[in-house]
């Protein structure tokens, strides 16, 4: 069987699915934050093919997701030092604990 | 290289410059000069404005290889933006002696946030558009969770896991877009979708586009977060959060919609639908709200529904009404906010607290009523004019758009009673027994609140020249 | 001259002297407040009489006395004009004395909060002076919103100290329920005026807001009958008529005295402005399709509100329910669509003004005397306060409509015009339909009369003050003008009838 591009895309849009659902639906928020990590890399797959696919002159998906790895990580780094934080108060990670506001 | 620099990116290199400065001080400085860096800060944002001067008035410059441009349009965003920026620094004394430790990361970390706004309008790709949202998003998630305690945490941990969950969105988007046309710069798309017919698939990544890009002005589908974070954050913070986001993210979802994305007719009813589904939710849930700063979360969300409205029936008229609208908007926000922040971080903020009020503080409390009625849209101010004009855009858009119009129209009536319910308490009596307060207000604050409402009520009483520049500008687009 | 008598100064000098009272550095003494603001009400009075006697029914605006016009927003065409006709004439005239009067009768009902009280009647002034004057659709519209702060804050205020009685209600409720009918109305009037201008512009090519400058002809007459439509709610609101008017009896019985009498006397006159200067000045063509069913509308509302006026107790409350019939009649005028039918109605709008006045004054000298404000346990005022009891009877005889007052030609005048109409049977059938109106109307008012005013009550023995000098002058002036205007209705009609 011959890969296509619809693999990928399906493998990706598969990712970003279960991601999206995985922030609405899971408890406990490194969990959250992991779904979150999945998303990016579902979009990252989609990325990487539409590059190596459609676009042979100029590689802006693959300088994309370079940047978007790059900033996944900075964004996900923010958020474990705020869970941090709070996490020093409740001392849980269930997400419906940190419901004061 | 050089040409590109002087021609658009000096002001923003110039906020680096000073960036840089603020971090560095704030590294060799000992913490007990934390007091200057308001002042640097303050003097980084005014050289800005000045070198946003020599920026040419060609009508429209590209550079970096297309990626970054500048037109009359994001010049009147960067002032704008600037102009809020220098009275969100004025208004921030209070919580930067609460944490004079790190006051010199505030700062630099408040221009960062202005950089990255400005950026955000200037950007002609989607990668710059990417980062420079991103560069906005980190500097606010910091600036929220900056006050001391626990609550600003939680609001800024809210923020950030929903800009991140509409950030995948957006870029879902962006992947497919960038799949069908193969480039991911505006022009080049917007040729593309220009001269060849984009069936659903186009559709749907303009709509994943702007559904991501909308989650920062708590529209619909991301909409919930602006409650809690209203609650959890500062008020000088909030000064900024309703202001600078929104105007870098309409200044960008405007021309979005009126070039690479503007060839979807699906696209222009989501989004009209989920502004309408937005301002049902933001101002049926306001009125039985008591808390000013939920008041004001949902008001921000209303308004931002509004203006998305207008700006997705893509005019050039409708373009001008939103400019319009933001530019009167957001000095109403930040003399609402001043006021707030007189008033104190620290004390309880629900509609009776501030009973009263008026018996002793006259003229503070006439300038928050000014901000106030402009939000509801009364005359005299210049939420009447904006409104007026606003609504006028959207009825020129066709008969089908009379029914959208009316239910704003209603909901603008529930808009004035939650407003009211802010208002009112201010002029009523209070007993006998309980002490009326005293606001101490700093020369800063006050300098901050009289300016807004001056800007308001001038917009309000001469607006031919603001709305002759708005259409000037939506017309050279 | 030009510099001294003219309509801007007509509409913002009340605004500057509002901002004068309200600002820190002016007194807070009560008596020199109050004493300014009468003073300034007198001048301003003074002021209008005299715009009125340079006016010139046959062509206004040859003087330039009664026209004002300036650039404001281009590019939407709205221009900062001001036009006085002879409706306007009138009406601002009328509105200057209610508000003189209002102001001399808050001396007893005002009792706290006097500089922000002062402030919001003169705030109002402008307001609905502006709205009776302004020639631009957008214009009058600031003026229509900026018209509902004041009037909120004159009716939620609770300016009259008195606490604990079952007859104080809930006035911020009824301000509630004022202002969220009025903005509402407001904002379907917003939707009309906007289809209007856009309308009018592809139609005409002209961007203009002013009213002398529109042109409907072009327009199709399914999208006329719609901004009709949506003009008639908003005015409907503020007339009202029957479906839409359960905020009035609230926010008149509400309100403090002098409030009460400015809102029954002047801000219910603005909806029959506006729909005059709207509906039946703009669109005829439109209005005359649909002033048949505006007609029957009329015709509800005061055969309708006539009857729950027989059924209530409390005297502001009949008032209140007989303004909105008596506003009936003046939308029946309009309806008419003739000369006469006009010019009824809008003489009736001032002989209404000046009855309903007399009648809140009367209710709130027994209200004041009495605390109470029930027909069936008021009785015996007459021995007791024999002077009030004498403009009582002559004011209630004004109000049933008895000759040698001026609501007797209002009423004759609007049934006579609706008669002559030239549409089909409807109007007539309403006409004769609303005759039984002057009999509701006297049964009501004398009911009033009988209950409160005659027989002895043996609990109330202690002396009672008969009217003071203030009210003396009140109820002594509205008493002329409804006899002047009865003896001798010419003295308006002609200024009305010079307008065609």
């Amino acid at each position: 069987m011959e890969i296509t591009i619809y693999h990928y895309l399906s493998i990706g849009l598969f990712m970003f699915l279960a991601g999206l659902i995985g922030t609405i639906l899971v408890k406990n928020v490194i969990k959250v934050l992991i779904s979150i990590e999945i998303m990016l890399l579902g979009v990252n797959i989609n990325f990487v093919t539409f590059a190596t696919f459609c676009d042979g002159i100029k590689f802006d998906g693959y300088i994309f997701t370079l940047f978007y790895t790059g900033i996944g990580a900075v964004e996900l780094a923010i958020a474990l030092y705020l869970f941090y934080l709070m996490f020093q108060k409740k001392k849980s990670d269930n997400i419906e604990k940190y419901g004061d506001l | 290289m050089l040409n590109d620099i002087f021609n658009i990116l000096l002001p923003h290199i110039a906020l680096g410059g000073f960036i840089i400065i603020l971090f560095l001080m704030g590294m060799i400085l000992p913490i007990r000069m934390f007091k200057y860096s308001r002042p640097t800060a303050i003097i980084g944002i005014y050289v800005t404005i000045a070198l946003l001067s020599t920026v040419q008035m060609e009508p429209q410059y590209f550079g970096f290889k297309n990626s970054v441009m500048s037109d009359t349009y994001t010049l009147l965003f960067d002032f704008i933006i600037l102009i809020c920026g220098f009275l969100v620094a004025i208004l921030n004394r209070t919580l930067i002696y609460s944490i004079k430790r790190n006051a010199y990361t505030f700062y630099a970390i408040l221009l960062a946030a202005i950089l990255g706004a400005m950026n955000v309008v200037s950007a002609n790709d989607f990668l710059t558009l990417f980062v420079s949202m991103e560069l906005l998003g980190f500097s606010t998630y910091y600036l929220i969770a900056s006050a001391k305690g626990y609550p600003s945490k939680e609001a800024s941990f809210k923020y950030l896991i929903t800009s991140a969950v509409s950030t995948g969105v957006f870029l879902f988007g962006v992947s497919y877009l960038y799949g069908i046309t193969g480039s991911i710069n505006f022009s080049a798309i917007y040729e593309k979708v220009a001269n060849e017919e984009f069936s659903l698939m186009y559709s749907v990544s303009s709509i994943l586009i702007v559904l991501g890009l909308i989650s920062k002005l708590a529209i619909f589908p991301f909409a919930n977060w602006i409650i809690d974070v209203y609650k959890g954050c500062e008020t000088s913070v909030l000064a900024f959060l309703s202001t600078i986001p929104k105007l870098a993210l309409f200044g960008i979802i405007a021309r979005l919609l009126v070039f690479p994305l503007g060839s979807s007719f699906e696209l222009t009813f989501v989004i009209a639908l989920f502004s309408l589904i937005t301002a049902f939710w933001a101002n049926t849930y306001a009125i039985k709200e008591n808390n000013v700063k939920v008041i004001l979360g949902c008001s921000a969300s209303a308004n931002a529904s509004y203006v998305l409205l207008a700006a997705s029936l893509v005019s050039v008229y409708n373009l001008s009404t939103v400019l319009f609208y933001l530019i009167c908007y957001v000095f109403m926000n930040i003399g609402v906010f001043a006021f707030l922040n007189i008033y104190g971080d620290k004390k309880p903020m629900h509609t009776e607290d501030f009973k009263g009020f008026f018996a002793k503080n006259h003229g503070l409390t006439f300038s928050y009523a000014i901000s106030i009625l402009a939000l509801a849209g009364i005359p005299v101010t210049s939420g009447f004019i904006a409104k007026i004009y606003l609504f006028s855009g959207i009825a020129k858009s066709g008969l089908i758009f009379v029914p959208f119009l009316i239910t704003l129209m209603l909901l603008t009536v529930a808009a004035l009673f939650y407003y009211l319910k802010i208002l009112v308490p201010l002029f009523e009596e209070c007993d006998k027994n309980t002490e009326i307060p005293t606001l101490k207000a700093l020369f800063s604050q006050k300098f901050v609140l009289v300016t807004s409402a001056a800007i308001i009520l001038v917009i309000g009483i001469c607006p031919e020249k603001l709305i002759e520049l708005c259409q000037f500008i939506a017309y050279n687009i | 001259m030009n510099i001294l008598l003219s309509p801007p100064i007509l509409v913002f000098l009340p605004m500057i002297v509002s901002l004068l009272i309200i600002s820190p550095l002016f007194t807070s003494n009560e008596i020199v407040v109050r004493r300014f603001a009468k003073g300034f009400c007198a001048f301003h009075f003074l002021y209008t009489i005299l715009m009125l006697g340079f006016f010139n029914p046959e062509n206004p605006y040859v003087s330039e006395l009664h026209f004002f016009g300036m650039d404001w927003i281009q590019s939407l065409g709205i221009k900062f004009v001001f036009k006085i006709d002879a409706i306007s004439m009138i009406l601002s005239a009328l509105t200057s004395f209610v508000f003189l009067i209002s102001i001399i009768s808050s001396k007893f009902n005002i009792r706290k909060h006097h500089k922000f009280y002062y402030s919001m009647q003169m705030l109002l002034m402008s307001a609905i002076l502006g709205i009776f004057t302004s020639g631009d659709m957008f214009l009058f519209f600031l003026f229509w919103e900026l018209e509902m702060i004041p009037a909120y804050f004159l009716i939620g205020g609770n300016f009259s100290n008195v606490t604990g009685n079952e007859f104080e209600g809930n006035p911020k409720k009824s301000a509630i329920k004022f202002i969220l009918f009025t903005f509402t109305g407001s904002m379907f009037m917003l939707l009309g005026i906007l289809l209007l201008h856009y309308f009018n512009v592809i139609s005409s090519g002209n961007i203009t807001a002013n009213f002398s400058e529109i042109f409907v002809q072009g327009i199709p007459m399914k999208i006329q009958l719609f901004i009709m439509a949506c003009l008639l709610v908003g005015f409907g609101v503020k007339l009202p008529f029957v479906p839409l008017h359960t905020w009035l009896p609230d926010a008149h019985t509400d309100a403090s005295t002098p409030v009460s009498m400015v809102l029954a006397g002047i801000l219910l006159k603005t909806g029959g402005y506006g729909l005059y200067r709207f509906n039946y000045q703009l669109m005829p063509d439109a209005f005359r399709l649909i002033a048949p069913i505006l007609a029957i509308f009329a015709v509800i509302s005061i055969i309708y509100t006539a009857f729950v006026c027989y059924t209530q107790t409390d005297i502001k409350r009949i008032i209140a329910y007989s303004s909105i019939s008596n506003m009936g009649l003046v939308l029946l005028g309009l309806c008419a669509f003739n000369q006469i039918g006009l010019t009824a109605s809008v003489f009736h709008m001032v002989a209404h003004a000046l009855v309903t006045c007399g009648l809140f004054m009367i209710a709130g000298i027994v209200y004041l005397r009495y605390k109470n404000r029930d027909i069936n346990t008021l009785s015996g005022i007459a021995s007791k306060m024999p002077r009030l009891f004498g403009f009582a009877v002559l004011i209630v005889l004004a109000s049933i409509g008895v000759p040698l007052f001026a609501p007797f030609v209002g009423e004759i005048l609007t049934i006579i015009g609706a008669l002559n109409s030239d549409f089909s049977f409807i109007l007539k059938a309403c006409a004769i339909l609303s005759l039984p109106l002057l009999i509701l109307c006297s049964c009501y008012m004398l009911k009033f009369l009988h209950n409160s005013f005659y027989g002895i009550k043996s609990d109330i023995s202690e002396t009672v003050n008969d009217i003071s000098i203030h009210e003396f002058i009140v109820l002594a002036s509205v008493l002329a003008g409804l006899i002047i205007f009865g003896l001798y209705p010419n003295a308006l009609l002609n200024i009305i009838m010079g307008l065609n």
